[in-house]
């Protein structure tokens, strides 16, 4: 059995894609990074979101061979009220 | 007189322990509650910069009850977003109807609101004026202060000291010290009003 749930993470850790890592301006409170993670969350290339609140950045993790520009990406951020810093 | 003063109570604290607007497409849930009254608010933020709600708030005044619901619409005017600051103004109006046992009214009112936050100091003021009927205006001070013990992540729980002082036309102000528990995206408040009192507040973003 173990080895059936070995293969998995394996397998899904193998489709993930690259990752990239955004500072954001205004990000100072629990519901900022609510907002952005649930943003970047609804766009289909984004797997996975981790906010770093003291850092104010956010990391994308993106699925196998896709990826948002970072035009899309400050629109996203500047839906939730926020700015991007590339 | 008193019943508006309540009414103002109501809507500033629904709005304060909170940005009047949250992102695009989010909806919020707050409860402001004391130990005289309770407010229930639901909210939409159509976009970053503006957001609709619909209140509903009653209270218990000497044995006779009241109610007050109203429609309303914030506006953020301007925002600062730095890398560990943020600042807003917004603007606010609304209308709705009081209710008590013996009559109905209409009433309006706009508001004016400012704050300033980091992950350590919090600061926000708000004027309101109301009108009801065209017989009585009224005008509405708060301003509000605190500070974070420690600095919290987004996976851990923020905590949060703060003190409000409020004043209604020439009254003497009031004050509230409150202690805040956030975590992701629910928040609660504690509270006790320096004469004698209680509050408290919850808030959800969805």
């Amino acid at each position: 059995m173990t080895w059936i749930f070995s293969l998995l993470l394996a397998a899904s850790l193998s489709f993930a894609g690259e990752t990239q890592e955004v500072k954001v301006k205004g990000m100072v409170c629990s519901f900022c990074a609510q907002g952005i993670e649930k943003k970047l969350k609804s766009r289909a290339e984004v797997q996975g979101v981790d906010v770093d609140l003291k850092g104010k950045t956010v990391k994308i993790t993106y699925k196998d061979g896709q990826k948002i520009s970072n035009d899309e990406i400050a629109t996203l951020l500047k839906d939730a009220g926020y700015e991007a810093s590339f | 007189m008193r019943f508006l003063f309540l009414i103002l109570t109501f809507l500033s604290s629904a709005k304060a322990y909170s940005h009047a607007v949250a992102y695009q497409g989010a909806w919020s849930l707050m409860s402001t509650n004391r130990d005289d009254m309770s407010d229930l608010y639901l909210g939409y933020s159509v976009t970053s910069r503006y957001s609709v709600g619909v209140h509903h708030m009653e209270m218990n005044m000497q044995g006779q009850k009241e109610s007050y619901s109203v429609l309303g619409a914030n506006f953020l005017l301007k925002r600062w977003n730095e890398i560990s600051s943020q600042g807003n103004v917004y603007i606010g109006a609304g209308g709705g109807v009081h209710r008590d046992a013996r009559e109905q009214n209409g009433a309006t009112y706009a508001s004016l609101e400012a704050d300033w936050e980091s992950q350590k100091i919090y600061t926000s003021a708000q004027a309101m004026y109301f009108h009801e009927n065209s017989e009585e205006n009224f005008k509405y001070f708060k301003v509000r202060g605190g500070f974070a013990p420690y600095v919290g992540d987004y996976k851990e729980i923020n905590t949060w000291i703060i003190w409000q002082a409020e004043q209604l036309q020439d009254r003497p102000w009031e004050l509230t010290q409150l202690v805040r528990l956030y975590y992701r995206n629910a928040l609660i408040e504690v509270g006790y009003r320096f004469g004698g009192g209680y509050q408290f507040n919850y808030m959800v973003h969805f």
